[in-house]
């Protein structure tokens, strides 16, 4: 359920990055523009429903991420894996600026924002804040795409539909910060006249406005901190508790020593031992499959999702998914059942032939 | 072999040392060739008028002053370049250059602050930020568009990683098809981020800012690409060095390090520069533009050294009897890169590039050659990857060599006298390659060495200075070296390689024709030795200045002498290896010569020693044999003859003969010893009382006297069983009286008959021929 959650709220904000983007994109032609196209692509998040659905949907993301991070039994990830989690964490604080100045501003404080006069703000203004934003469009969107990807991953039509895709994930970005640029010059040039709304009268002064939004900004950002402190601390507390130890030996390999409460995937990875794992361990590809041929003391019982992946590959009993069977101590031997470069050497006779790579990983033997 | 050469790059050191300076060159020169001229004696006798006038104009006070001044202008140049005042020169820079950069050092603290000061003069407020956040910009559409380029070039190049080419150019093919993708896609990383940056107009400095700093990331990204081709840390069966996989990835980590001070550094020393420049503050930017590097260079030699240390310790681990030698070699490395930084920083540029090539040149020959081991060696192996990104390990973990500024022991078969067997095919064509790129990179060095230093490599070896003398000896001697090396390093792995693939004769098996190989290889081998040795130590000889022409004609003289004496012995040795290479007998073998015959027993040099089958040993000379015959290649035949009555049943006799023929191949002793079965050929001829039938049979030489026995046994017993009888020699007398003889009459005619019977066994007996 977690899992889909997360899925769910990332289609979510990514959906409002694209629609932004390409509203910023069509900077390109002038600033004007930009702003004219802003109740189009951006309308759908400016009123109340949509934006505390958008809201919603990004904190909930939020704390997902962190739970995920509680459950991570290992640093030690693969690549992409790797890049998600540091993107995730420097994310956030990267973006409550942003979202400070712009949400929170037009919804609580009536300062609604308009294209031309942010430009001038992150170009003229405050240079800084221009490299942020640069740097929150970069790592968002890099951070969107990979978490899509790795989800479309194991969709069935994904290898037909994926090389018209990627065109669109490039282009759409670099399209917006080089609309971002241009626009930047144009603002900058003087030739566009820029406008800043008032706050309304009656209420508290800009100066007043501008220093409780600090607030909030630093509120937020110490939130968060907090946030994935409390996370990591309580890891490093579930890690320690998690006491004994598992002397794990696949087939072929040197036996190794790993704390139980890890599963045996992200124990395969600490210790260098090549493994498949399409899904990045989330139990849905069922690569990461293996043959357990002895254990010394009964394995933890199968989780739901696990059986689901098992059956769809209808596989015997005494076969299970590294990246859910927990370490609980003993002597464990193992026999990966897909050969640890399978991703190579399938996926390239697959685009040959165009076939789901799922079908035929189902099939593919034994190492 | 190695230290050899070391030596020698050292005396070549040395020589290039002295070659730039202009002493040698003057003392060489001016002094031996203008000297004659001044001194030059008159070849007419002189006009006593003239010698007159001579002494009168060397009288004269002036003229004396004159040629003085001259004399002192003529040889102010020799004293000027001499040794010491060179080196007092090239000390006053050192000290010039230690004093700069203690001056600068003593500023220190005042750097960042100038730097700082020079930034806000020539930049406007808000600029270094924007540059920052267009740099930003073009490196992601760079880093876009190659993300682009990689997901569609993706499937390609997994195909070139995971498809282990069996051949070796296959697998050549593969990683530099592997290295163009990859480099095709840093293209379009570079292309991306450059082109974006063109499509701006820029002001100046901002401009400088941003180029360089785009500069600085694709020049990182450059080496990245190299290192991963080289170390390919994520990919074992990719890799070039035989690392394993935790050491790749380390190494790879401190490169990627050391490369990125080294580029960062280099990219603010030339923006300080520019900046210095463009704001009219160089005078103040000065000591900056001195701290910055020298920081730079501190940190990457202890990047160096400590990976050094890093690389090391992981590998003594792994085998203790390397540690001792790994300790001297870190040392040694650690060393290196002091004694290199403190050349640098001092600022004695072709000494540091002389220290560098020095001190790489064994790493890289040791390198390399381990990369060609491990090239041939994953072509060799045809295993599943799996094994194979073992033995890449287990090849790392007995140690090897890396690549870079570290040296290594070399992994257990790299070394030049390495064991060679069957399964590697390319073991020949493997040392023969790594010889080659020895000499490719000591050529390669010495060309480098000679050019940091300012010397033509051609122009320095023609010139007759003392310093082109000694270079061009150098040269001479370690080329010749190097290339007897490789031939000999060739032939004797071609020859022990074909000595190995002959196993000792197994007991009681006649040796086969690779015994007159595995007697002939050795001095083959020897005399081949020889001879490069020989040649060799003339060549270097000729090359250092010794007139060799007496030492041969010495050795030419001593040649004929011994010929003439010891002809007898060169005959029978020269023979020798002609029937050897006729193949016209073999350790086992029976053969006859002339009246001599027996089985071979043994062979020297000069001599064949048979055994005759009584037990005689018979020893002859190789000169000495004129013809031979041998008994015992491929097959014999042997004949028997029965006497049968003339009223035996030939076709019963056949058919006897066809079912013994049968029984002797069925026989489990001797029976895959025949060729072809015994068979009957029927009635040889006929004699007074009985026929002759003739029975061969073909068989294996050696086998045919126990055959014929059998044979002999078993037909007689068919014989008999079937009622057929061997002729008895008999006497018929016939007597024409009717009447029965009288006794003594009897006696008489037996006794005739006797007579005639013993007449025909008075017959000669045929020779045994049985050994």
């Amino acid at each position: 359920m977690a899992r889909r959650l997360r899925i769910i709220t990332g289609l979510i904000i990514f959906a409002f990055v694209t629609g932004h983007l390409i509203n910023i994109s069509l900077g390109l032609w002038s600033t004007g523009l930009m702003e004219r196209a802003r109740p189009i692509f951006m309308g759908l998040w400016g009123n109340w429903v949509g934006g505390t659905f958008l809201a919603l949907a990004l904190s909930t993301h939020v704390i997902l991420g962190l739970l995920a991070i509680y459950r991570r039994n290992t640093l030690q990830v693969s690549r992409e894996d790797g890049i998600q989690i540091i993107s995730s964490l420097v994310l956030l604080p990267l973006l409550v600026p942003h979202f400070v100045g712009t949400a929170i501003a037009a919804g609580f404080f009536s300062l609604p924002q308009n294209y031309p006069g942010l430009l001038l703000y992150f170009w003229q203004t405050y240079p800084g804040e221009g490299l942020r934003q640069v740097l929150l469009m970069a790592i968002a969107w890099i951070h969107g795409c990979i978490g899509l990807f790795t989800w479309l991953k194991l969709q069935p039509w994904w290898r037909r539909v994926a090389p018209l895709v990627y065109p669109l994930a490039v282009a759409l970005p670099v399209l917006a910060m080089l609309a971002y640029v241009e626009g930047g010059k144009e603002v900058m040039s003087g030739q566009v006249e820029v406008t800043y709304a008032q706050p309304p009268a009656g209420g508290p002064g800009f100066d007043e406005i501008l220093a409780r939004l600090e607030t909030v900004k630093w509120t937020l950002i110490w939130l968060f901190v907090a946030g994935v402190a409390v996370t990591l601390i309580a890891r490093a507390w579930r890690l320690l508790r998690n006491e004994g130890l598992t002397r794990v030996k696949y087939v072929g390999q040197e036996a190794y020593i790993a704390g139980n409460g890890m599963t045996l995937l992200e124990s395969a990875r600490v210790n260098e031992i090549p493994h498949a794992s399409k899904c990045g361990g989330r139990g849905r590809c069922g690569t990461c499959r293996v043959r357990v041929l002895d254990s010394s003391r009964p394995l933890p019982e199968i989780s739901e999702a696990e059986h689901e992946t098992l059956d769809r590959f209808e596989a015997e009993t005494g076969v299970r998914l590294a990246c859910q069977l927990k370490l609980a101590g003993g002597r464990l031997e193992v026999e990966r059942l897909l050969s640890p470069h399978l991703v190579a050497a399938n996926l390239t006779a697959e685009a040959e032939r165009g076939e789901h790579p799922d079908r035929k990983i189902a099939k593919t033997g034994a190492v | 072999m190695v230290p050899a050469i070391r030596c020698l790059a050292f005396l070549l050191l040395a020589g290039l040392v002295m070659a730039p300076h202009p002493t040698i060159a003057q003392v060489g020169g001016p002094m031996l060739q203008t000297t004659p001229s001044r001194t030059a004696q008159p070849t007419e006798a002189a006009d006593p008028a003239e010698l007159r006038e001579f002494l009168r104009l060397l009288s004269d006070p002036r003229i004396v002053a004159e040629l003085r001044q001259q004399l002192e202008a003529v040889e102010a140049p020799d004293k000027g370049v001499s040794m010491r005042m060179h080196i007092s020169e090239a000390a006053a820079r050192i000290e010039a250059r230690v004093n700069t950069l203690i001056s600068s050092f003593s500023k220190i603290e005042e750097v960042p602050s100038a730097i700082i000061r020079a930034w806000i003069a020539g930049v406007k407020p808000g600029d270094g930020l924007r540059g920052l956040t267009y740099v930003l910009v073009f490196l992601f559409i760079g880093g876009g568009l190659e993300w682009l380029y990689r997901q569609y070039a993706r499937s390609l190049q997994l195909r070139l990683a995971y498809n282990h080419g069996d051949t070796l150019g296959r697998r050549f093919a593969n990683a530099l098809g592997g290295a163009a993708l990859h480099l095709t896609g840093l293209a379009i990383f570079t292309g991306g981020s450059i082109g974006a940056f063109l499509l701006f107009r820029w002001p100046e400095l901002t401009r400088e800012f941003v180029i360089n700093l785009l500069i600085t990331v694709i020049t990182f990204r450059l080496v990245g690409a190299v290192v991963r081709f080289v170390l390919a840390p994520g990919m074992p069966a990719l890799r070039l060095v035989p690392l394993g996989n935790v050491r790749a990835r380390r190494a790879t980590r401190y490169v990627m390090l050391a490369a990125f001070v080294g580029i960062f550094g280099m990219m603010l020393t030339d923006s300080i520069a520019w900046l210095g420049e463009a704001t009219n503050r160089a005078a103040e930017l000065a000591a900056a533009r001195e701290v910055v590097p020298v920081i730079a260079a501190i940190v990457f030699a202890v990047i160096l050294v400590a990976m050094n240390l890093r690389l090391r310790r992981s590998r003594s681990r792994a085998s203790s009897t390397r540690s001792a030698r790994d300790r001297t070699m870190v040392i040694l490395n650690t060393v290196m890169i002091l004694v290199v930084l403190v050349l640098w920083l001092v600022g004695a540029r072709a000494l540091v590039w002389t220290m560098i090539i020095l001190g790489l040149l064994y790493p890289a020959i040791r390198a390399l050659s381990a990369v060609v081991d491990n090239f041939y060696k994953q072509a060799e192996a045809t295993t599943e990857e799996d094994r194979q990104a073992q033995s890449s390990t287990e090849a790392g973990a007995t140690g090897s060599a890396m690549s870079m500024a570290e040296d290594a022991p070399p992994p257990a078969a790299a070394g030049g006298d390495a064991p060679v067997n069957e399964a590697e095919p390319f073991a020949i064509q493997r040392l023969v390659v790594k010889r080659f790129v020895r000499i490719g990179l000591v050529l390669a060095a010495i060309a480098v060495i000679a050019w940091v230093w300012g010397l033509g490599f051609l122009s320095l070896s023609g010139s007759p200075s003392t310093a082109g003398r000694l270079f061009r000896t150098a040269v001479n001697v370690l080329v010749t070296l190097l290339i007897a090396d490789l031939v000999w390093t060739w032939a004797k792995t071609a020859i022990d390689r074909r000595l190995a693939d002959y196993g000792p004769v197994a007991d009681g098996m006649a040796p086969g024709p690779e015994a007159r190989m595995a007697t002939l290889l050795p001095i083959f081998r020897m005399f081949l030795m020889i001879t490069v040795v020989v040649i060799v130590s003339l060549t270097v000889l000729s090359s250092i200045g010794i007139d060799i022409g007496p030492l041969l004609a010495g050795a030419g003289v001593a040649g004929i002498a011994i010929g003439f004496g010891a002809q007898a012995l060169v005959r029978d040795v020269v023979s020798g290896i002609f029937y050897l290479l006729d193949d016209a007998f073999r350790v086992g073998e029976y053969i006859e010569m002339e009246n001599l015959r027996g089985t071979v027993e043994s062979m020297s040099i000069r001599s064949l020693r048979v055994r005759h089958h009584l037990g005689a040993v018979h020893t002859i000379p190789f000169g000495e044999l004129k013809s031979l015959t041998n008994y015992s290649r491929d097959w014999v035949i042997m004949k028997l003859e029965f006497r049968v009555p003339f009223d035996t049943d030939l076709k019963l006799v056949k058919k006897i003969v066809k079912e013994v023929g049968k029984e002797l191949q069925a026989h489990e002793g001797y029976g895959q010893h025949l060729i072809q079965p015994l068979k009957s050929q029927g009635v040889r001829r006929m004699e007074e009382f009985n026929m002759v039938i003739g029975v061969k049979f073909m068989a294996r030489p050696g086998a045919q006297w126990l055959i014929r026995r059998d044979a002999y046994q078993k037909l007689r017993d068919a014989f008999e069983k079937n009622g057929i009888n061997f002729a008895q020699r008999n006497v018929k007398v016939e007597v024409s009286s009717e009447t029965p003889l009288p006794d003594e009459v009897r006696r008489a005619v037996s006794g005739a008959a006797q007579e005639a019977i013993e007449k025909r066994d008075a017959q000669p007996q045929p020779v045994p021929d049985e050994p």
